[in-house]
């Protein structure tokens, strides 16, 4: 055993850590090294100062504080934990309320069924553009002020689901034979007398 | 409070207290007298076993707290047929490496402002107060120079007087692991003293 072992030996040792199988041959080495001796009483000294450690009075005032402390905490832990718990964890009411927004905000905004007749009445009333268009002898056109499209739907009275089947179309050319920013006028009858829808298409392409 | 009836719950490392193990159970059930006598029973082992692993007041308090409040939150899962202590030394040692990672930044600084307690001078005459002073300033730094592990394997150890297996369970190591930090320390221990003393 070198003295370097025999300290890390004696470090155990000299507080009674060492197994047993050890301390005979540190025991040995002892008995052939005064340095690892000197050593051993200076280690002894050393373990017997920091033991002092364990009189160390305790800070009362801190103890009561730590106490105190802690039992307010557990107080107030104790009544979130008594009281009424929820049904559901948070997360699961956060989710329930994006859901219900989201299933308003689809009714809200998806197309409206009673539209579907109209977009039908639509394609079938589009006539055919002409490519040429004939010489200018009708009729002066309708003062026509808003070049952009406008629908306009003649309702009288609040209308009543279900919409009102269109029966009839009629295309009134405002005036076909001017140039292509004039507007094309589509009267939709419907079978209630009360409803009357005017399609404004303009010659441009844009429609409403 | 207790029925003054009730003897006082000593602490235990064997076997389970049977008064203490009743205050757990009454505790674990809800019962705040009981818990506060348990913070009683180990109010002294934990905030000192903090101040030595933590090296200043403060901190130590800010742990005791939070040992206590971890043990009432984990109290209800407690194996009552175990002993309390290497589990709230257990709980102290970790939350202590815990606010020990969160201060290493502040580490020279504490180093630096190194002051020992002041309840740490018992005596009445000046001059021991002084000089017990001086030797209790000299013990914290001595372990201030110690990494976590081997400090908390020598103060469990040499001050609170736990076996190398006790110190072994509560550090979740090794008895051999635990024997060579042990060893490491005390060598490191007596360095620093002796260093310190030649200033």
């Amino acid at each position: 055993m070198n003295c370097s072992t025999s300290r890390e030996y004696l470090a155990l040792w000299v507080e009674g850590d060492l197994p047993g199988t050890q301390v005979q041959v540190m025991e040995e080495h002892l008995a052939s090294c005064p340095a690892c001796r000197t050593f051993r009483t200076e280690l002894a000294d050393s373990q017997a100062r920091f033991r002092t450690l364990i009189d160390e009075p305790v800070n009362v005032e801190a103890l009561d504080k730590i106490r105190e402390a802690v039992l307010v905490r557990t107080r107030r832990g104790s009544k979130t934990a008594g009281g009424k718990r929820p049904l559901m964890p948070a997360w699961a009411y956060t989710a329930a309320a994006a859901l219900l927004i989201a299933l308003i905000g689809w009714t809200a905004l998806r197309p409206s069924p009673e539209a579907e007749p109209v977009r039908t009445a639509q394609v079938e009333a589009v006539p055919e553009e002409p490519e040429v268009l004939p010489a200018p002898e009708v009729a002066p056109p309708e003062p026509v002020t808003q070049p952009e499209p406008v629908a306009v739907a003649a309702i009288t009275e609040a209308p009543a689901p279900p919409a009102p089947a269109i029966v009839e179309t009629e295309t009134v050319v405002a005036d076909a034979t001017l140039n292509r920013t004039q507007s094309l006028t589509v009267k939709l009858l419907t079978d209630d007398p009360n409803v009357v829808i005017y399609w404004v298409v303009d010659q441009v392409g844009g429609m409403e | 409070m207790l029925p003054m009836t009730t003897p006082a719950p000593t602490d235990e490392r064997g076997p389970a207290d049977p008064n203490l193990l009743l205050l757990i159970r009454r505790a674990a059930a809800g019962d705040r007298a009981a818990f506060e006598a348990i913070i009683r029973v180990h109010e002294r082992r934990v905030l000192m076993t903090a101040l030595r692993l933590l090296g200043n007041m403060d901190d130590a308090q800010d742990a005791g707290q939070d040992v206590f409040i971890w043990m009432h939150r984990y109290l209800p899962r407690f194996d009552s047929a175990k002993p309390l202590s290497p589990w709230v030394y257990r709980m102290t040692v970790n939350v202590c490496r815990d606010h020990w990672q969160r201060s290493k930044r502040n580490r020279t600084e504490n180093l630096v402002n190194f002051e020992v307690p002041s309840e740490a001078t018992p005596h009445n005459d000046p001059h021991r107060s002084l000089r017990a002073r001086e030797d209790r300033t000299i013990l914290y730094r001595a372990l201030d120079t110690l990494p976590p592990k081997e400090r908390a394997a020598i103060v469990l150890r040499d001050i609170e007087g736990l076996s190398t297996a006790e110190v072994a369970d509560v550090l979740e190591s090794s008895p051999v692991t635990v024997r060579s930090q042990i060893s490491a320390a005390r060598l490191k221990i007596k360095k620093a003293i002796e260093r310190m003393e030649k200033r």
